[in-house]
């Protein structure tokens, strides 16, 4: 094996000292500046309601508290979706259990948290689809179907008379020679050649055995 | 001899805290005060084990490491105690400790986020065992939950203690950690920090005061219950008593006709007593919760917190225990049978507190209990079962037998009972009994488990008891 590479080698994980001496620093490890405020967020108890009313009267009254959002004081778009819209920050109607739908910043996280819990919020429930069969019927998609076509594939496409398998022989030959330990280059050969043997016949399956290749 | 100051150590000095507030949890003193951010917070609620944290404690002249889950013990229950952390585990000169050694060495850790639990359930079982057997790793770390790297690697980790010297920093300042614990004085403690009041008795006589003075006190042994007001409500806790620092409650007594358990007991304890008597008892307590729960937890906490799925209620139920409830002035001794009002109710009136707890000795008599839950380890139940069962000449002549989680509280399935007594052990008998249990209960369906299957699992739970008995062999699958 070539000195240079780390293939097949046991090498610790490059933050293990960190993670298990507890100097991993996540989000909530760094030490805040002065003055910082902590956020908590207000969940929906519904997993499928309207939102009809949120009475944040207490939660602005809740000790420590400097500021309540909630999608009323979202500016531009009430949306995070990265790719596509149906994300709310916060939404009109909750459609799982927890979504936020408003956020506290306090001056502890502690003060944050409390306040939070004091909101009123009014729901009227709906009823939630929670199957596939129904929500077929019912042509709730997450997102519209979409279709990628190129010419007219069933003209040039009459029968198909082998799917060759020359892929998944590669794969095979490949990961049966490097769990073994023969090294990369064995692994290449028995791969290549497991996928040349394939294509010689009909059919994804070998008719002789393969390990009789190297 | 009060005082309203908390006194631990931590490194190499003694740590002093005056009249902290009682609601704070040690973990948010970590890591707000401290200053210490190697222990996470998970799930708040002492399921996940990111938490943990090792407390010393001195026993018999010697320090016990504890693992304990710090996000549901508050700031006080730290008095006279060694606090280690997972940064105090690396030496000055910035080496790992061997058990954080092997974690990095055998691959233990991807996100990294539970690993600090992780390590902290390690060093324990690396300190309090010479041995490392799968069943020691696997129960130790059975409290701590990882949803990335999976348990197999940890679990190679702790092997490989078993070929590591168990010199250690701490071992090495042995001496010193013992003469700095035992400067610690052991005062009864009384904090009043705003409208926030706390109370550390160190004996009875001092509870059953404090208890005639504010009888609408709490009392805290493990917090599993009491602690969640503060973590998950988000609410004060006004007047907490916290019993485990009464020395005089901790312990096990045994004679010709019963075992008595002290109400402050940490189930740890109780379970390495219990296995040689009832061997399901122990059984049941491993799955009951982790070791950080059982460290800290008592018989007598699960009884007053009177939940429907507290594990060892069915089994005391069936094992016919009786309670001893004293207050100011009085002491009784109340059979555990009927002392369930309702959900979560007691017959444990204001002032009065759990003593001890009496759980006789049988005879001939067998015992058995088992549990259904989603998860092994760590999990809450879906329906515990408990017998006791005489025989003669192949007819039942005593019988006792309790369910958890099958209804608003631990009750005896009288009307089974009632069947069962005096019949022979005959599938007839069985069978009869089983369609009896639809007399006595009528389950609920929740996350944990329908109605139909609680029923089911029921009477499936009574009919393995007797197969086992009439096969005299263990039908079991989970130990």
């Amino acid at each position: 094996m070539n000195s240079n590479s780390f293939v097949m080698e046991s090498r610790p994980h490059e933050s293990g000292t960190k993670h298990v001496s507890g100097y991993a620093n996540y989000i909530d490890d760094i030490i805040e500046p002065e003055g910082t405020l902590y956020g908590a967020i207000g969940y929906s108890k519904k997993a499928y309601a309207i939102i009809k009313k949120l009475d944040l009267r207490e939660v602005w009254k809740s000790e420590g508290v400097v500021s309540v959002v909630t999608s009323a004081d979202i500016p531009g778009r009430n949306d995070v979706g990265a790719v596509h819209d149906g994300d709310p920050i916060f939404p009109k109607k909750a459609e799982y259990f927890g979504q936020p739908l408003f956020a506290v910043a306090a001056t502890s996280t502690e003060l944050a948290r409390k306040a939070v819990l004091k909101a009123k919020i009014f729901y009227k429930t709906l009823k939630p689809v929670i199957d596939i069969k129904e929500a077929l019927r019912k042509k709730l998609f997450v997102l519209k179907g979409r279709k990628i076509k190129r010419g007219d594939p069933s003209k040039k496409i009459n029968k198909v008379t082998d799917l060759t398998g020359a892929g998944d022989l590669f794969a095979s030959g490949f990961i049966h020679a490097f769990v073994n330990k023969m090294g990369l280059e064995k692994a290449l050969q028995l791969g290549t050649r497991s996928a040349a043997e394939i294509i010689k016949i009909l059919g994804a399956r070998p008719k002789e055995k393969l390990s009789g290749l190297l | 001899m009060t005082s309203n100051t908390i006194k631990f150590i931590y490194k190499n000095e003694i740590v002093k805290i005056y009249n902290p507030d009682p609601n704070e949890t040690i973990l948010n003193y970590i890591r707000i005060k401290l200053k210490k951010t190697g222990t996470k917070e998970g799930c708040a609620e002492g399921g996940c084990g990111t938490c943990t944290i090792v407390l010393g404690e001195l026993k018999k002249g010697n320090i016990i490491y504890k693992a304990i889950n710090a996000c549901i013990a508050f700031v006080p229950t730290l008095a006279g105690k060694q606090l280690v952390l997972v940064e105090d585990l690396v030496s000055e000169d910035g080496s790992l400790h061997p058990v954080q050694e092997a974690m990095v060495n055998h691959h233990g850790s991807q996100c990294g986020f539970c690993t600090p639990g992780f390590v902290m359930s390690l060093f324990a079982m690396y300190k309090n065992h010479s041995f490392y057997e799968d069943d020691v790793i696997k129960d130790s770390i059975s409290g701590n939950l990882c949803r990335c790297t999976g348990y197999r690697p940890i679990i190679d980790a702790a092997k490989s203690l078993n070929k590591i010297s168990k010199f250690d920093f701490f071992k090495k300042n042995h001496q010193l950690f013992i003469s700095l614990l035992k400067k610690i004085k052991h005062e009864n403690i009384v904090i009043s920090n705003k409208n926030k009041k706390y109370f550390a008795p160190r004996n009875v006589n001092e509870l059953k005061k404090i208890l005639k003075q504010y009888p609408n006190s709490k009392l805290l042994s493990g917090g599993t219950d009491v602690s969640l007001v503060v973590t998950k409500e988000r609410k004060d806790l006004d007047s907490l008593i916290y019993m485990n620092s009464i020395d005089e409650l901790n312990y096990i007594k045994k004679n010709n006709n019963y075992i008595e358990v002290g109400a402050t007991t940490p189930l740890i304890d109780f379970e390495l007593f219990i296995k040689k008597y009832f061997p399901d008892f122990a059984q049941i307590l491993k799955r009951f919760g982790s070791i950080q729960i059982r460290n800290v937890c008592t018989i007598a906490g699960n009884i007053a917190t009177a939940s429907p799925i507290g594990d060892t209620l069915p089994l005391l139920l069936s094992l016919d225990s009786q309670i001893i409830i004293k207050d100011k002035d009085k002491t009784r001794i109340l059979p555990l049978n009927g002392f369930f009002i309702s959900y979560r109710k007691t017959k444990l009136k204001k002032g009065q507190f759990i003593h001890s707890i009496r759980i006789p000795l049988l005879g001939k008599n067998i015992f058995k209990a088992y549990k259904i839950s989603k998860r092994i380890d760590d999990d809450i139940s879906s329906v515990c079962a408990s017998f006791n069962v005489e025989l003669e000449n192949n007819k039942i002549k005593k019988i006792k037998v309790a369910y958890g989680g099958m209804a608003n509280i631990p009750k005896r399935a009288v009307n089974c009972e009632k069947i069962l007594l005096n019949s022979p052990l005959s599938d007839n008998t069985i069978n009869k009994a089983k369609k009896s249990l639809e007399k006595d209960f009528k389950p609920i369906t929740d996350v944990r488990a329908s109605q139909k299957y609680r029923m089911e699992i029921a009477k499936n739970l009574l009919e393995k008891c007797f197969q086992e008995i009439k096969q005299k062999k263990l039908i079991r699958i989970n130990i």
